[in-house]
């Protein structure tokens, strides 16, 4: 009897877009499609030597339509696939007036 | 702020607002040339709405903010506004619609937000121009008109 093989690991190929720039700064990294989103915005901030992301929030504009996304979710389970293009900023502030 | 350091300031900011980034967003910039930026927020099936950030002094004071139609004409039409952030009553000092929202001078110069000092937010990267201009994009993204 053939021992099973393990699930082959899918990925996903990931840009982060800041006004500090973008990471990677050209093309795309190709990651774990059960990677935590948090990773590539931990090793984004780093690169691109961003010092506050105090309310900052993760964003996504595809075929689905604009959404925020859950950071400490994966790619997977925020339903994301192929080539993931996030936007990272600040989340909008104010209203009230 | 000497105009002098004040252009310098927003040119080093206006800097980071690349091709590259204004194409992934659908940002299409008129301006991006001291004192103003004149930017249009596009995304499919979405009516595009142009904002212009009148930033004289900066950054002593936040951008005074226009609201318009894609034509350059005043916005009169009621956006869909989930997050208040478009405030579609006329400001007292201006008499136009307007962004209430920290980092906007008609926000600052509101009568219910004169304590809040746009002092208190001006060094923060989330009230940089880039940082005003995305928070304004989310808040637009999460309209549906």
């Amino acid at each position: 009897m053939t021992p099973e093989k393990p699930p082959k690991e899918q990925f996903v190929e990931v840009s982060v877009s800041t006004t500090a720039g973008f990471y990677p700064a050209e093309g795309t990294d190709r990651v774990p499609i059960h990677q935590k989103i948090s990773v590539i915005l931990h090793q984004a901030k780093n690169k691109l030597t961003i010092s506050d992301v105090t309310n900052w929030v993760v964003s996504v504009n595809d075929a689905n339509g604009y959404r925020e996304l859950d950071p400490q979710s994966s790619y997977l389970d925020s339903g994301l696939s192929g080539t993931v293009e996030i936007d990272w900023g600040p989340r909008e502030g104010g209203g009230g007036c | 702020m000497h105009p002098a350091a004040s252009q310098a300031l927003f040119e080093n900011e206006a800097a980071k607002l690349t091709p590259a980034l204004a194409q992934r967003r659908g940002w299409v910039f008129h301006n991006l040339a001291w004192p103003v930026i004149d930017c249009l927020f596009t995304a499919p099936r979405r009516t595009t709405l142009r904002l212009q950030l009148h930033c004289d002094d900066w950054n002593d004071q936040p951008p005074s903010i226009g609201l318009l139609n894609a034509d350059c004409s005043n916005l009169t039409r009621n956006l869909v506004n989930p997050t208040n952030v478009f405030n579609m009553s006329a400001h007292p000092a201006t008499g136009r619609s307007f962004v209430c929202m920290a980092g906007s001078r008609e926000y600052h110069t509101h009568p219910s937000h004169v304590t809040d000092h746009w002092a208190g937010y001006k060094d923060r990267a989330s009230h940089d121009l880039g940082g005003i201009l995305t928070q304004l994009w989310h808040a637009w993204m999460k309209g549906n008109d």
